[in-house]
This record gives C-alpha cells, structure tokens and sequence, in this order.
C-alpha cells in the first residue's frame, strides 16, 4: 500500500506551499512533490496597460524583492525605447539592485535559515526563529537587522523609497544620486564589510556540523545558468546569459536577453500553479537546472572585487566542479553580500556617478523588448510586447523561484528519502525537508504572481491515496 | 546610523507606528493617522508609516521612551482601542511581526524597554479603494483627538 505524507503549509518561505511525499509498499519514500498553490496572474492583468506602467506595475508583484522587478521591467522598456540609456543611470540602478540584494540576502540568511544553523536543525520549533535567535545569539540577529536595514536604506535613500520606489523608470532613472547619499553610503560601508567577513568566518567554521544536510539538501548534478560580464565576471544586471553543467563546464554562452525562447522552455504541472521552465536542448524534465546566488557562483570565473575574490576561492574548493549541494546557496548568499558592498563601493567611485544625466527620452520604436536582471534568488526575465500605441498586449515574466520548481522538487524528494521514515512526520525531518526549500529562498508570491497569509502544509499519504499524517504551521 | 550593538544614547521621544495598506480602505487607517500626526510637527514625536511591522524598527523602538502602534483592525467594535503591548512568547514570522514581539526583540537585541500602547481604528472595508468607511472615518478622528490629548500630557 503506498501511503502520502503533505507537509502544507511550508513554513519561514516567501509565500503559500504544500508539500506531499509519497510512500511505496514497503513504507519507504517514493516521491515528494512541492506544490505552490497560489495564483495571481499578473501577465493577464498587464495587457491593456501603457508599457511604461510596468516597472510601477510588475513591481507590486512583490513586497520583498520590488526593485528586482523594477530592473526588470525597465529593461525590457529600455529595448521597446530601443535606447541606450545614460551610463550614469546604469550605474545607479546597478547600486540600487545590489542593495535590494544585500537586503535581501540578509533577510534570508539572518531571519529565515540561521536559527537552523545557530539553534540545530532538531531544536524546539518554538525556539527555531528570529526571537529564538535573538535570545541565544543577539548580536548575530543584531547584525543581520544591520545588514538588512542598511540596504533597505541605500535603497530609500537613492531611490526614494524602500518599497516600490517609482524612481527607475523606461530609459534611465528620474533622479541624479545625491552627493551627500554617496558620501553617507560610502561612509556606512566598512561596517556592512566588517560584519559579513565575520559571519562568512563562522559560516566556514561551521557548516562542516551539517555534512548530512550538505550531502542531501538537493545535492544532485544539474545544470545552473545566470548572467555574467565580458570578462567572466559576476553580474547582477548587465551581461548575457551563461549555462553551465555540473563539471562547471559552458554549455550555452554569451545569450542575448532576446534569444532566452530559443534556450528556455516552460512545462506546467498539474498539482501547481507555479512553472517548470526548463532548458530547452535537453527537454522536460532532463532539462533541469538551477538559478540564484550558488549559480551565479557556479557560472562566474572570478568575482571582479578582491575580498569576495578570496571567498570565491575558497568556495572552489568545495568542489572540483560546480558546487552541487544546495545547502551552500547559503555560503554563496554571504559571500555575494561582501560583493555587493565591494561592487557599490566601485560604483560610487565612478567618476560620473553624480552626473545629472540619468534619462534618455523616446517613444516606443519596438513592439517587443526583454529585459533580464540577477534578482537575490536568480534570472528574472521579463518579456513584453507592444501595440503601435504602447499599450500591452503580451506579457511573459519567468521568475528566479520558477526556475528552480525542478530543483526544489528533486531536492525535496532527495530529502525525504533521506529523512522520512514510517508513517509519522517526526519534527527534525519535517524541518529538514522545509530547509531544503529554505535553501532556495524561494518568492512565491513572485513566481505564481499570492495572495492574503501565505503559511506550509506536508501531508504523509499512503500507496491508496490514504493521509496517513498532515503537519500544518500557520506561520 | 546605529552600529550593530546596543545603543548607548539614552532613549527619548515617542515614537508612533502606524501601519497597513493605504491602497485597501479602512486598512490605511494607521498611516493615515501616521501622515496626520506628521503635520502637526511635534517636539519629540517621531513617525513611522509601514505596510507591515518588520523585524527593523526594533532597533528605531529601542531609541524611544514610549512607542505607539496605530493599527486598522476588523475585530475592533465600534470605538477607538487603547491596550498596552506586552512582549509576546509566540514564533515570529521574519519579515513581519507582532508588536508584542517587536517589544520582546527591542529589549533582547538592544537592552531597551520603551513603555508600548496599540491604538487599534475599527475597520469594516478592506476594498481596493482610498476611501474610508463611516466608522473607521469617525475613530480615525477620534484617534488624532486621543493621541493629542496624550502628548499634550507628556
């Protein structure tokens, strides 16, 4: 009699999930599946629309990560302006993108995974949270209020607000940086800088307590793909495509945003609202692979700032290929917050960075653009097209979390193979096969573009259909 | 900017807080009353507009003597609520919080214990409007009096 276990909702994530894992006869697990079972369809609801509402618009798709879609958006209206716009206005909607990163990054790491790592993945669940974290390792949870904030306000301070800030706009940017923001944010930057080389210090002390987890939180071979420079360096919102496979060796590169249809397909499953793109030349589902902070990693040669260029290194040496265990998007998320104070410190010290020419001026002259930037939890792509007027009658967003539906779904199987055991969800396992999830970080309310509470759900069921356990956490 | 550490100045001032969605009727109510206390430009009166509490203004709390909550809220009946915050035991949901827990996280993570009421506005319509309804309209006055009346006494 095989038997199902759902996990419903999942819990300490961006959104409303439900897992269910699948027993066979002899009680062992068989399967397990991620389901995302909230649906928005912002695509729907942009038609109509004047192209130059979409960054304003697709931004409210989320509360989290507003700015990626702003960049996003503005891009894609950048190619319908088909414009160059202003290098200063690159400039700046780079600083503003790598904050929104660090911010959330920090979200991630500090609130959401660390009192796993700091409280054990075993710990009472009443303690497994930030106030856990907050009585048992204060200045730990301390400096991740730090290190949030201080991007959430680099974020205001440029671009005038922390949530959806109407400051990037088609063609450019509407406001000049300030010189007193660059000297403030110049000025705060060590101690952002000093506080991330000490957790990446006990990060690297400790995650050898987690071998099991390393060797099972999605530890598979796949392929992972994110933006990188000309020179190989690591980009969060210029460059162009690279995919590359387990052996870290290049597959794809150098993809213009415009071509991603000829690389990128997307499948839908019936049990979720939430895609499963996939790589086009190797098919469903054997084209499966990973975006985010460990592919960013995986794709890039070098950093392009020297102290993240020292914990790039280090990093290699996980592996002799890419690094495959999804339990160190954690490691990959710190050292890309180092690079990103690096990489704003570079930009602030541009020499045309307090230009006041921050906008290029134009009317549609496209029907369709692309627009592709890094967001904290990868590729973000966003496509539309256009009528002779502007308005939109076409839009496609494929979202960081949507690219990873096969990882997470293949992690969470690895997962519960490893750690169900019988018909009973025991709470360590139950925490483990969530913190795989938690590993992705995955935007929920981004990727189905959720609605209202948005709790986890795992649900045990056995070869007949019959539920046999069912956890439900309400937050 | 505060360093990651305890803060060493002595806290002053309140603080207010008011939070929920502008873009959702009676749910603006906090900003709303946020936005109003702001003209009054008040010695010693600091404001914060939020959608959602988060994990953040711990530290910003942690600088006042006293911090006031204004939140719109369904289960309110027909008047303006006063209460006091107490330090909530319960989990915490990292990128929105409680009052109570933002309580317990001022005092654990920067040795601050700042005296905390929640002023809740009954609400009756979370549509997607900027409007009002008759009630919540009625106590968002009510609640400026209120809160006027309780810093003249300060």
């Amino acid at each position: 009699m095989s038997r199902t276990i759902v996990i419903d909702p999942v819990t300490r994530i961006e959104g409303h999930a439900k897992i269910t894992i699948y027993l066979n006869d002899e009680g062992n697990v068989r399967d397990a599946r991620f389901h995302v079972t909230q649906y928005r369809g912002f695509e729907k609801f942009c038609e109509g629309r004047p192209y130059t509402e979409m960054p304003a618009l697709t931004a409210r798709t989320c509360g989290i990560c507003p700015i990626s879609h702003l960049m996003a958006a503005s891009k894609a209206c950048d190619a319908i302006l088909a414009v160059r716009i202003p290098d200063t206005a690159v400039k700046l909607r780079k600083i503003v993108n790598l904050a929104q990163i660090i911010q959330s990054h920090a979200l991630s790491f500090f609130h959401l995974s660390s009192p796993d790592l700091l409280l054990g993945m075993d710990a009472p669940i009443e303690q497994r949270n930030i106030l856990g974290l907050a009585a048992s390792h204060p200045e730990m949870a301390r400096e991740g209020i730090w290190l949030r904030k201080f991007g959430q306000q680099i974020i205001e301070k440029i671009a005038g607000k922390r949530i959806h800030p109407a400051w990037t706009v088609p063609g450019g940017v509407s406001a000049p940086l300030a010189p007193e923001t660059r000297e403030w944010i110049l000025s705060q930057l060590p101690e952002g800088i000093r506080i991330i080389q000490r957790v990446l210090e006990w990060y690297k002390s400790a995650y050898g307590q987690f071998a099991d987890e390393i060797e099972y939180f999605a530890n598979f071979p796949s392929l992972f793909m994110g933006l990188v420079n000309e020179d190989d360096s690591l980009e969060h919102y210029d460059g162009a495509l690279r995919v590359v496979d387990d052996r870290r060796r290049i597959i794809a590169d150098r993809i213009p945003s415009a071509d991603y249809q000829d690389y990128i397909s997307e499948y839908v499953e019936p049990d979720s609202y939430l895609k499963s793109p996939f790589y086009k030349m190797m098919g469903y589902p054997e084209g499966i692979y990973r975006v985010g902070p460990l592919a960013r990693l995986n794709c890039a040669e070098r950093t392009g700032a020297p102290l993240s260029a020292v914990e790039l290194f280090a990093f290699r040496k996980l592996s002799k290929g890419a690094v495959l265990s999804s339990f160190h998007y954690h490691y990959a998320r710190l050292i890309e917050i180092l690079f990103g104070f690096e990489r704003i410190e570079q930009l602030l010290n541009e020499s045309d960075i307090l230009s006041e020419h921050v906008r290029a001026h134009a009317g549609p002259n496209r029907e369709e653009g692309v627009g592709i930037s890094e967001a904290p939890r990868g590729m973000l792509l966003h496509h539309y097209k256009v009528d002779r007027n502007g308005l939109i009658t076409w839009a496609n967003l494929i979202i960081a979390t949507g690219h990873n539906n096969l990882a997470m779904n293949r992690g969470i199987a690895q997962a519960a193979k490893h750690y169900v055991k019988g018909d009973k969800i025991k709470e360590g396992a139950l925490n483990r096969v969530e913190a795989v999830i938690r590993c992705y970080d995955p935007c929920l309310s981004c990727s189905t573009h959720a609605f209202g509470e948005m709790p986890m759900r795992v649900q045990l069921i056995g070869p007949e259909g019959t539920l046999l356990d069912e956890k439900i956490r309400t937050i | 900017m505060k360093k990651s550490e305890p803060s060493e100045i002595a806290p002053r001032g309140t603080l207010i807080i008011g939070y929920g969605n502008a873009l959702r009727g009676d749910d603006g109510a906090g900003p709303c009353i946020v936005e109003w206390v702001e003209q009054q430009q008040w010695p010693d009166v600091t404001t914060l507009s939020a959608h959602q509490l988060f994990p953040e203004m711990a530290e910003q709390m942690a600088q006042h003597e006293r911090v006031i909550f204004v939140d719109a809220d369904a289960a309110t009946v027909d008047a303006v609520g006063l209460q006091p915050i107490v330090e909530a035991s319960d989990r915490l949901m990292a990128h929105r919080c409680s009052p109570g827990s933002l309580v317990r996280m001022a005092r654990e993570l920067y040795g601050a214990r700042p005296a905390a009421f929640l002023y809740t506005i009954p609400a009756r319509c979370f549509d997607v409007c900027t409007t009002f309804s008759p009630l919540t309209r009625n106590c968002v006055r009510d609640a400026c009096n209120a809160l006027t009346q309780l810093l003249a006494k300060s």
